[in-house]
């Protein structure tokens, strides 16, 4: 109890909300513009805080890279661009809102879903800390491997209308994920003498492609983003749409909570969270829902549920990386490289020496996620006004963001040339009807799931899948399917009823 | 092409894309067992959604096929597909020959000239892209980006 008044003090001392206010909009930043995301956020901000007092630094790093995510929502929600990859789940419905001119109300939902995630994920770890260690523990590679089964059990969810070409995209994306070194052994497989295949294909170029440029495409017909009425005139935009999209989120609070608590669940993983969670949350809120039949089509649900995860998936990753120094996420590498400089070490020891500072940082996480989507939540009226732009001045310069995210990652202009090759598939892809975020997801999910079968075939033989955890989990899987399976037939039971009533009703009137 | 034929000639893609990708992992590179293990599996699984998917481009009625695809918005003679692809194919080597912000201005100003924009909004679309590219990325972040062209860089 001491140790979390000290770390409340901590957080109200004037200097450590000095920063956090200059952090917060530096973060937003770094997420509103495409390709670069909490990486580059934070490997940018790193030789900043050299010399700072060590609250101050870690909170300035920590704040910058809370609120990546609640940013890059903006950008995909508005344009339809994953400001990072972790916001790609979110364009399926933020942007399908945005088309029908309800970008108002998407972005209200979207930011107050990051923050109260944020604040759901910070409770977490505030609750972990002391008794983390059991619960990480007790997750090795075959529960991971089970983790990662999880998420490619929602491939199927996340293909619209068609669960087959769900799967075939999914399928595609573990295929693709599989190309360049491979992990366990060093071998390098598909290169075809490249040396850009190396290291396989790059998860920016390949998101940004697939979502960015069929959107782009789109909107090079001139018609802007936004939906117009019936008369011609531009859908208006107001505070009230905004207010009513945050409403939306606390009106539904279970697919908020699950997917929050979810998320956490994966970012406390090291390895799996970052770009998984969203996917899996939007499946789990699809799975879940009274109407999953308007996902994919514009459903407030499918907006809520990955960015409820997006920002809760921090606090998780930030227990591993405080309480063993095992880095949750990869930008969580570049926040230990920051406990470094500033002469700390994360661990067990540093909680021991300094739990005061751990909380104290929790307190940052709340702070920075509140504070974020407050300010974004004032602007959305005016940041949405960007759909109602026309489609020929905004392809320009959407291109540019594109291209310019695309690059900067890497410094490769190979990347860019990667950007139109999966663009060109992302096209196909939509004019289709393949899932493109099932694609994402078992790309993401391939060197997981290959490295985890590797390792816990190799330590714990054939019958890894025994263990009391893998069991429970493969138990939600099969169970999650099966109830996916029943709905999906009650449901198309009932469009069929449906439609034969109209036709009946049709025939009649004639 | 039809919806039915566009649904069977991607169904064709990925079963060639996917079969001669692993024909060559075994019969050209010859990759051992363990490297080939899991491209194997995914690869196998592909293949087989992909025969699912030719079957069922044929067993499916067109409706069902159309219900699922999405059409992208038409505009005018001057926004055809064809011509929308051909805009898109000369922003990277017009970045790489001329460099980030010489290529794209020119891009920008081209394009917008192309669709009539009124002056105004070709040089707020000019400025935005600069503003972006230049303050935004390479001064402010300190990206280093390829502001120069291409050939002149060492």
């Amino acid at each position: 109890m001491t140790d979390l008044l000290n770390g409340l003090m901590n957080f109200a001392r004037w200097d450590v909300l000095l920063v956090l206010l200059a952090a917060v909009p530096v973060g937003l930043l770094f997420g509103v513009l495409p390709g670069l995301g909490g990486l580059v956020a934070l490997s940018v901000l790193l030789p900043l805080v050299y010399g700072m007092e060590p609250i101050v630094g870690l909170a300035f790093l920590l704040a910058s890279y809370a609120v990546v995510s609640t940013g890059g929502s903006v950008t995909a929600i508005l344009l339809g661009i994953p400001g990072s990859p972790s916001n790609a789940a979110t364009i399926i419905d933020g942007y399908a809102l945005s088309r029908r001119g309800r970008a108002g109300y998407a972005l209200g939902a979207a930011l107050s879903s990051s923050a109260l995630g944020g604040v759901i994920g910070a409770v977490v770890l505030f609750a972990l800390l002391p008794i983390v260690r059991p619960v990480v523990m007790s997750f090795g590679s075959p529960e991971t491997f089970f983790l990662a089964l999880l998420g490619i059990s929602y491939l199927a969810m996340l293909g619209g209308g068609s669960p087959i070409k769900g799967l075939a995209a999914g399928a595609l994306g573990l295929f693709l994920g599989t190309f360049g070194y491979q992990s366990t052994t060093g071998v390098p497989r598909f290169w075809m003498d490249i040396d850009y295949l190396l290291d396989g294909f790059r998860l920016i170029p390949l998101a940004l492609g697939m979502f960015a440029i069929p959107e782009i495409i789109d909107l090079m017909s001139g018609q802007s983003i936004a939906a117009k009425r019936p008369d011609g005139r531009p859908m208006e935009i107001t505070h009230k749409q905004v207010w009513l999209g945050a409403r939306a989120s606390v009106v539904r609070k279970w697919v908020l909570i699950r997917s929050s608590v979810l998320g956490v669940f994966l970012g406390l993983i090291p390895g799996v969270g970052s770009e998984t969670a969203p996917f899996v949350t939007y499946g789990a809120a699809k799975q879940a829902s009274k109407r999953p039949y308007q996902f994919g089509k514009g459903s407030i649900e499918g907006v809520i549920g990955p960015e409820g995860s997006n920002n809760a998936k921090d606090g998780g990753a930030l227990v591993p990386t405080l309480a063993f120094g095992v880095p949750g996420s990869s930008a969580m590498v570049l926040l230990i490289g920051g406990f470094l400089l500033l002469g700390l070490q994360p661990g067990p020891k540093f909680l021991q020496d300094h739990m005061d500072m751990a909380y104290g940082l929790a307190f940052v996480l709340v702070g920075a996620n509140l504070i974020g989507s407050l300010v974004l939540l004032l602007l959305a009226k005016h940041l949405a006004k960007i759909t109602l732009l026309p489609g020929h001045m905004l392809a320009p310069i959407l291109l540019t963001l594109v291209v310019v995210g695309a690059y900067s990652t890497n410094n490769n202009f190979t990347d860019v040339l990667f950007v139109f090759i999966f663009g060109a598939v992302g096209i196909g892809m939509k004019a289709y009807g393949f899932s493109r975020p099932a694609l994402l997801l078992g790309f993401v999910l391939a060197p997981l799931l290959e490295t985890y079968l590797y390792i816990s075939l190799n330590t714990y033989g054939n019958w890894f899948f025994l263990r009391p955890i893998c069991l429970v989990l493969a138990l939600f899987i099969v169970g999650g399917a099966v109830m996916a399976g029943i709905k999906s037939h009650k449901e198309h039971k009932e469009l069929k009823a449906e439609k034969a009533l109209k036709q009946q009703e049709g025939s009649n009137s004639l | 092409m039809t919806c039915r034929q566009g649904n069977f000639f991607s169904a064709a893609v990925l079963l060639l894309f996917t079969s001669t990708m692993l024909l060559l992992a075994i019969f050209n590179w010859e990759y051992s067992a363990k490297v080939l293990q899991f491209p194997l599996m995914s690869g196998s699984l592909l293949v087989l959604c992909a025969v699912w998917l030719a079957i069922r481009s044929f067993t499916a009625t067109e409706q069902e096929l159309i219900d699922e695809s999405e059409v992208f918005s038409e505009g005018n003679r001057r926004c055809s597909l064809l011509k929308r692809a051909l805009w898109l194919s000369v922003i990277f080597p017009l970045g790489y020959v001329f460099g980030f912000i010489a290529g794209l201005l020119a891009f920008s100003f081209a394009y917008t000239g192309y669709h009539g924009l009124p002056w105004w909004q070709r040089l707020l679309t000019g400025f935005v892209i600069f503003a972006v590219v230049y303050i935004g990325f390479y001064k402010l972040l300190g990206v280093p980006l390829p502001i120069e062209p291409m050939w002149m860089r060492d």
